[in-house]
């Protein structure tokens, strides 16, 4: 064999890690698909954003309320519908801007290969730190949550809310108010507390009164014995 | 003076290592909240379909007045009977030992591993329980963004008993809350006054409940697990309180597969897991595969409340 020389040696290339996903843990709880659905009787109430559907979370697991391993969800929705549920369609484009408002993230592990998909709402969002610790954006949420249930409000998704569930509503709060009142002479914290439920009482009415002129419900009344 | 005979230098050149293997395993933190204590159990009979339905009785009705001594006759009262479905799906865990570890000499060997599977049964079922909390119908919090407070508990008492939904001594009404949210409940309390205290959980009452129960106030049983979920753009936890018969689980029998897998691949077997093994000798690898057949489901929504409160 001839003498050969060698005179360009390879410099090491170090391979840099980028996630591209949360970091899979042991203590991670990895959620899945989900759709809403809605109930008549079930609306809240919001300082900016006035009367509002709450929704309800469908989570597609297998084994759970009826949804096979397959993950669909069409026979639990059957159920719910008997029960006066409507679905709110992620596709539905009277959603606008808040369609498919159910979104994921990847979950990787350490090699970074993808070995699952996070389901979350389209407007969550995480940081993740150098020791793989998630932090979500849980302190801003709230305003764009409320946005896209006055969405679904709004579009006609949803019946609209009628007065015996404003009642309702109302109620829990006045119920509230009385039993801040009564321990308001032992915890003096309770006072400004009182003051802000009697405004937003009072922005309870305004905003029902709103909705009224809006709206034309159709409500039952009794017949009259012939 | 020179040549101090050091631990470097030994670890360097022999006669010390950098670190021995203790022979104590301790736990890292995780919550071991089983809540199948809160479901009602429902045997599951594979008698041909791989769902099962459970048949909710008729209520009764009350006697109505005749419309007349001989005369008017009587309709038929409807008997409406209702009904739930358990469908039974497949869930596994899987880990891979290789044969260096025993060869090594660790603590954590293939008996340790089996033990962990077994301990995922409880976890398995309390995840999917906290996955039906959003879905109840009936919901009670202080509002999206704030804390739960004691009035938030009343107000969730006070749906079910609305709903009719009985409390017993044997079977009370039960909170199953997020570590916020009890953390939360329990600052709450500090402001109030009254003859209603807060029972912190006994050994004896741990024994019975299992993990997970913190104790209990006004009738109602606590618990507490991490598996509660986010709701409302992750705002919030989706807690629940509801009253006996509102859950329902099933694990199915497994042993009904067992002649499936041959004798020796079994490593543990009971009438809810089985764990296989499976040997690659190729590699020099065992496997332990856990299998389990669960199903969860709200028998019946009314008896059970949604507590919102701040995340």
């Amino acid at each position: 064999m001839d003498t050969i020389r060698l005179t360009a040696p390879e410099v090491e290339k170090h391979d840099t890690v980028r996630h591209v996903g949360i970091p899979w843990g042991p203590r991670m709880k990895i959620h899945s698909r989900f759709v809403y659905v809605c109930y008549p009787h079930s609306w809240g109430w919001d300082r900016v954003h006035g009367f509002l559907p709450s929704v309800k979370k469908i989570v597609a697991v297998p084994g759970l309320n009826g949804i096979p391993a397959n993950g669909s969800f069409a026979g639990t929705l059957a159920s719910l519908a008997l029960k006066g549920a409507t679905y709110i369609d992620p596709k539905d484009s009277r959603l606008g801007p808040f369609q498919n408002y159910a979104r994921s993230y990847k979950v990787v592990d350490q090699e970074n290969r993808v070995v699952g998909r996070h389901w979350v709402d389209w407007c969550q969002e995480a940081s993740v730190l150098p020791n793989g610790e998630v932090l979500w954006n849980r302190d801003d949420v709230h305003d764009k949550f409320c946005e896209f249930r006055a969405k679904i409000r709004d579009s006609g998704i949803v019946s609209p809310l009628v007065r015996e569930v404003y009642l309702r509503v109302r109620g829990k709060l006045e119920q509230r108010l009385k039993t801040m009142s009564e321990r308001s002479g032992t915890n003096p914290r309770a006072t400004p507390q009182i003051k802000q439920m009697e405004k937003d009482l009072a922005q309870m009415e305004k905003d029902w009164a709103k909705l009224c002129k809006a709206l034309t419900p159709t409500t039952l009344k009794p017949e009259e014995e012939a | 003076m020179a040549n101090e005979i050091t631990s470097t230098l030994l670890k360097s050149n022999g006669g010390m290592v950098a670190s021995t293997l203790s022979a104590l395993i301790v736990e890292q933190l995780w919550d071991p909240t089983d809540l199948r204590a809160v479901m009602s159990f429902v045997p599951f009979n594979g008698a041909g379909s791989n769902v099962m339905d459970v048949t909710q009785d008729a209520v009764p009705s009350a006697f109505a007045a005749a419309s007349s001594e001989t005369t008017g006759g009587q309709s038929n009262t409807a008997y409406t009977t209702s009904k739930f479905s358990l469908t039974p799906a497949r869930y596994v865990i899987q880990y891979q030992l290789t044969d260096m570890l025993p060869i090594a000499g660790g603590p954590i060997d293939i008996e340790r591993v089996a033990l962990k599977i077994s301990q995922g049964v409880g976890l398995t079922m309390t995840d999917l329980l906290c996955a039906l909390f959003p879905s109840l119908a009936n919901d009670v919090g202080p509002g999206s963004g704030n804390d739960l407070t004691v009035d938030d508990l009343y107000a969730a008492q006070f749906q079910l008993n609305s709903s009719n939904v009985m409390s017993t001594p044997e079977m009370p009404y039960s909170a199953v809350l997020h570590n916020v949210q009890m953390n939360d409940f329990r600052t709450s309390l500090r402001s109030e006054t009254g003859a209603q205290q807060f029972q912190d959980a006994t050994a004896e009452a741990l024994a019975t409940k299992g993990p997970g129960f913190q104790g209990s106030w006004n009738g109602i049983d606590f618990w507490q697990s991490d598996s509660v979920e986010t709701v409302n753009g992750g705002a919030d936890r989706s807690g629940a309180m509801f009253g006996g018969g509102c859950f329902a689980y099933t694990l199915a029998d497994v042993r009904a597969f067992q002649p499936h897998v041959p004798a020796d691949g079994v490593f543990i077997l009971t009438d809810q897991l089985l764990v296989e093994i499976n040997r690659d000798a190729t590699n020099g690898m065992s496997e332990l595969i856990g299998n389990l057949y669960p199903s969860v489901v709200e028998a019946e929504d009314l008896r059970g409340v949604e507590i919102i409160s701040d995340a």
